[in-house]
Order: structure tokens, then sequence, then C-alpha cells
């Protein structure tokens, strides 16, 4: 009966419309698959680890075939800025800085707070120069100077010219110019083993039409064609993180919920939960890290308060994570979606150190100008009576010369406090922009099983992976990461 | 089981004279160059017209590379030639002939100051 409903809606042309994707296939059904497609190696993603895999197993002569659900290739890479943090770059040779990988390793264990596996930061460290040098040769663009970035010991972070987009768009081609395909609009619904639990292939959906109007796309969406393509070699993971996914991420931690995503509208908990179905190891999910609109070195000079009550709650001055998770904390202690609010006054916002970044967001709106605390107030629907209250008493510990709320360093003010008009706000609204969490893999990435061991023919790279940097992630380290886990990755599908 | 697979079947019928039913207007600027349903689908039965892909676009636009050229003046803005995606994105991605357009950028951006919308 199983296998002549199969067989059915496999021939009928049904299939469209049925939304069938969820429903695996028994292993005593696997010998009947018809592939309707057949591969070396199946990547499901099109961001940075997903070219760099890709580009190392089409380069090595498999065909490769790289799936991406969305219509759009390269997912956040395309978004991010791609800072590179390299130890050994020929960029620090040239400029005679002193670095090694084990104080990278230090940086990095620094902020992963014991929470990051250490054997996969060093893996991190040791090959980021490997990495550089592999982008560089497939036509990837540095800028000649280094950057020293918050949570560096040493400059030693790369400006990628142009940005992700721009080195997406250079690896992209010559991954084409490799024989690397590429299939658009294709969803994975399941991964098939055969009866060893080696990965063979992919139950895909053809002709998928991501709708930005669905909540939940994955659960939601029925459109697409039902295929069975063929992995010979290899399957790769690079499907990146959840950041968008405001359902899983309820689920593992309320407080991210919270929060709004400058993440593509494709970062979903859809690609995890295919292999988490398939009963890989997942690993640390709560964990989020936060992006900042506004340069966090500026707001030292302001008053930040809640938006429900306008009381001041935090010592302003403080990295974005820190800040972050106050806010959040606080908004979950006041049970409300209302963000805090960051108040600056004339001089405030004259002491900002990016004061043309500061007119920018002037004009796209993202900061309000205001002659009066009553404007402030009624616009931002906070109450007035309390507003005062607490500009005043802000004031006055700032006359008094000592913070006694929060501790802050009155010292570095530079004359800011709230009192010259005009007042300026920004919303202080942390973003979820990086998920930590994802699958447990080894250092070949080979993805791991409930029982730890890794299962054959399958893999994940870059953000997909979980576990690698704990707590935080160090800034400009994804980078490292997607290049460094999709060149070893790589090596072992072509050694294996 | 062959109650299921008859009530499916009614069912994908019903779906697709629903279809069939649904009005598509040709866009402003199609129907002022004289454009019919025929000029894009081309000949055949109305029931078997599927989705047009990008080279159905460019049959007529030409290329893509053409189009980034003519938006050349906006920079760094220019949506056919962006810094995140080059010439990569499908027109579909912001361009629809029977539907409302839709302006991608303004997923992130603010694009009121640089951008008109798009029909």
């Amino acid at each position: 009966m199983q296998n002549s409903r199969r067989k059915f809606l496999k021939t009928s042309g049904l299939l469209a419309g049925v939304g069938l994707c969820g429903a695996s296939a028994n292993a005593s059904e696997v010998n009947d698959i018809k592939w309707d497609k057949k591969y070396d190696v199946l990547i499901v993603g099109s961001g940075l680890s997903a070219h760099v895999s890709g580009i190392g197993v089409a380069e090595g002569g498999l065909k490769t075939l790289m799936i991406e659900k969305m219509s759009r290739v390269g997912g956040n890479s395309v978004l991010s800025q791609q800072d590179f943090a390299c130890v050994g770059s020929d960029l620090q040779i040239k400029a005679g800085i002193k670095d090694s990988v084990e104080l990278f390793v230090k940086d990095l264990n620094k902020a992963g707070r014991g929470f990051n596996d250490i054997n996969h930061s060093i893996r991190i460290a040791k090959n980021s120069n490997k990495a550089y040098e592999f982008m560089k040769s497939k036509g990837v663009k540095y800028a000649d100077k280094l950057k020293h970035l918050g949570g560096h010991s040493v400059a030693r972070s790369l400006s990628t010219i142009g940005g992700g987009g721009t080195a997406i768009q250079a690896l992209h081609k010559y991954f084409l110019s490799v024989n690397g395909q590429i299939q658009r609009k294709t969803k994975v619904c399941e991964i098939i083993f055969d009866e060893n639990k080696i990965a063979i292939g992919l139950k895909v959906k053809e002709e998928y039409e991501f709708d930005r109007t669905l909540k939940n796309d994955d659960k939601e969406n029925k459109s697409g064609v039902v295929k069975y393509y063929k992995a010979n070699k290899a399957i790769v993971f690079a499907s990146g993180g959840y950041s968008r996914d405001k359902d899983f991420i309820s689920l593992q931690n309320p407080r991210l919920a919270l929060t709004k995503t400058p993440s593509n509208l494709g970062a979903t908990a859809g690609a995890l939960k295919t292999m988490l179905k398939a009963g890989a190891m997942p690993c640390q999910l709560s964990l989020g890290r936060f992006s900042f609109g506004i340069p966090t070195e500026d707001l030292i000079y302001s008053l930040m308060v809640d938006g429900v009550h306008a009381k001041r709650f935090v010592n302003e001055q403080g990295d974005r994570q820190g800040l972050s998770n106050a806010i959040l904390e606080n908004m979950q202690q006041n049970n409300t979606k209302k963000f805090a609010v960051i108040i600056f006054d004339k001089t405030g916002f004259s002491n900002s150190h990016d004061p043309k970044r500061m007119q920018s967001f002037m004009d796209t709106g993202k900061i309000k100008k205001f002659d009066t605390l009553e404007q402030l107030a009624s616009f931002h629907k906070l109450p007035l009576s309390n507003l005062q209250k607490e500009v005043d008493s802000y004031n006055d510990l700032i006359k008094s010369g000592k913070d006694t709320q929060f501790k802050k360093d009155f010292s570095k003010l530079k004359g800011s406090s709230i009192t010259k008009a005009p007042f300026y706000t920004i919303l202080g609204a942390p973003g979820l922009s990086y998920t930590q969490g994802g699958v447990k893999t080894n250092l070949n990435f080979q993805v791991l099983n409930l029982d730890n061991e890794p299962f054959k023919n399958l893999y994940a790279v870059g953000e997909a992976t979980g576990g690698v940097h704990g707590y935080i992630r160090l800034t400009s380290c994804s980078i490292p990461d997607c290049t460094t886990s999709g060149l070893l990755c790589f090596e072992h599908i072509l050694g294996a | 089981m062959k109650k299921i697979l008859l009530i499916l079947c009614f069912f994908c019928l019903f779906l697709h004279a629903y279809d069939e039913n649904k009005t598509y207007e040709i866009k402003s600027y199609h129907q002022s160059l004289s454009l019919t349903c025929k000029h894009c689908h081309g000949d055949g039965d109305k029931k078997d017209y599927k989705k047009l892909t990008q080279n159905d676009c460019l049959s007529c636009h030409k290329s893509k590379k053409l189009l980034a050229d003519r938006l050349g003046f906006m920079g760094k803005a220019n949506p056919h030639n962006s810094i995140h995606d080059g010439t990569l994105l499908y027109c579909s991605d912001c361009h629809n002939s029977h539907k409302p357009s839709y302006n991608m950028c303004k997923d992130c951006h603010n694009t009121k100051r640089w951008m008109k919308d798009i029909k």
C-alpha cells in the first residue's frame, strides 16, 4: 500500500501543491527510489561556506550541485561586510604585527567564555591564513590595511573589498567556471540514508517559491515539486543560521524572540530541522549574537530608559552583547515588546565618534530629533512625569560627579548630560544577527549523531554548525569559520 | 485508498479551474505596447500557460548587463547591479507582471530618498 501510494504520487505529477515535504521515506522504500538527478556532491545553501566547499569539490573533479531555497544567491553572506580575522597574513607580516595561533585562540576563548569547542577554535586560528590565500586565489579582494577590531588582541582583521556581496559574486563566477552547478528555488526536505546509515541523497522540492508573507514559511509553504537527488560522495549542509525563525527561537530562548533581525528572509531553521530529524546532534541552540543599530562607543554620552516606565536600568557604557542582554531582560521583566529609548542631548550627540554615520541615521529616520522632552515623551509614548524625573536625577548624578546608580564613568562624558535641546533618540533595539547553535560536527565537518559518531557522507559547515564560537562569536570570526570549515570539509571529501 | 485518490483528483481539478478564472491583467507599460497574453506565453491553450522564467523576460529586454548599465547612474544603489547581488537577481525577485511588484531593497533599506516605487 505504502509503495503504491508512493509510486502513484511520483508518477502522477500531482505532487505540486500537495506539500509532502515532511513525509519521510522508510528504509525499506529507499531501494525503490527513482533518482531524478545524480551528482557526486550536493550542497545545501549558497553562502560563503557553500561556495568554498563547492569550489573545492568541483575543482577536484566532482559533479557538484548547490541547491538554494531562495531565488537569491548567497544568503546572509551577501549582506555581510565580511571582515575576516586571520593570523599570519601577508598584511600582518608587512605591518610587522606580532600575532600567533595561541593569541587568536586566547581571544576566541575569551569571547566564548568556555562555551566554545576549543578544538574548533584552534582549527579556525590554524587554518585562517590558508583560507585567506584560498579566497584570494579565487578572486576575492582585500584592502591593504588591517583592522584592529574589538575583542582582538592585535590588528588581524582583513577587509573584503566591496563586502560580502562582491566576494560571493567572485566566488560564484569561479564556482561556475569549474563546472559547479546551482539550482535556486530548491528546498531540502529530507536526507536519504541507505540501510547502512550512509547518506546517499536528498529529497527536495524544486520550483519552491519562498513566501515572505507567511509567518512560518517552512511549515506553511506548500509550493514546489518533490524530486529525489542522489549524492554519490557527500551531502554538505551549508545552510546557515536561523535568526529569522521566530517560532524556533521562541522555543529555544524566549529572550531571543524579542529581537528584530537584520538577517536575510531565508534564515529559518528548516534545514537545521532536516538534519535533526535525521538524528544529528544539536548544540547550543539557545545562543544568539546581537547587533546594535548604533556604534556602542557613543552610548556613554546617552541616557537609556526603558520603553514603559522611562526608568534608567543600565550603565549605558557597555558592549553590545551586555547591553542587548540588559535591554531584553528588562523588557521581559516589564512584559513588553517596547524597546528601550536612548536619549542624547545636543552635546552628547555632537560627541559621537562618527558624526557622518549619525547624520545618515538622521536621514533615514532611525534617529529622531525633538525640541522638547514633552515632544520626545509623546512620540515614544513615555510617561512624561517619569521621564522628567529620570532626566533630572540623571543630571543631578552627573553634577555630583559619581554614578551611584550604575557606575558609569562620568569623567568621560565630555560635557554630555540631558540638558541642552535639541534632544535625539534612537531605539535600543537589539538585533539577532547570528545564531551560534547548530549541529555538532567533528573536525572533518562530518555531522555527528546522538552517539557522537560521524554520519558517513553527511557534512555541515559554517553557521549551520553549533558549539564552535560559544557564548559570543568574536567579531569578524564568522568568515574564518566559514572559509576554514569549507576548506577542511572539501579536503576530507576529496580524500575520503 | 482509491476514494482518497479520487477526492484528491477532484480537488486538484477544482484548484485548476479556479486558477484559470483568476484575472491576469496586463500592466500599463506592456499594454501600451499592445502586448497580449500570446506575446509572452505563446500560442498554446491558456490552461497550459506556465510561469515565465528570466530568459523569457530577456527575450525582449535583451540582457541583464544592458539593464544594469541603463541604471548605471545610480552607482552603488543600482538595484540591477547592487553591491549585494551584482546581476544575479532574478527579474521576478522584484518585478511582477500580473500583480503589484515588490521592491526587495525595502526589506532592509529605507529607499524613499533614492528610489521610486516600482509598478
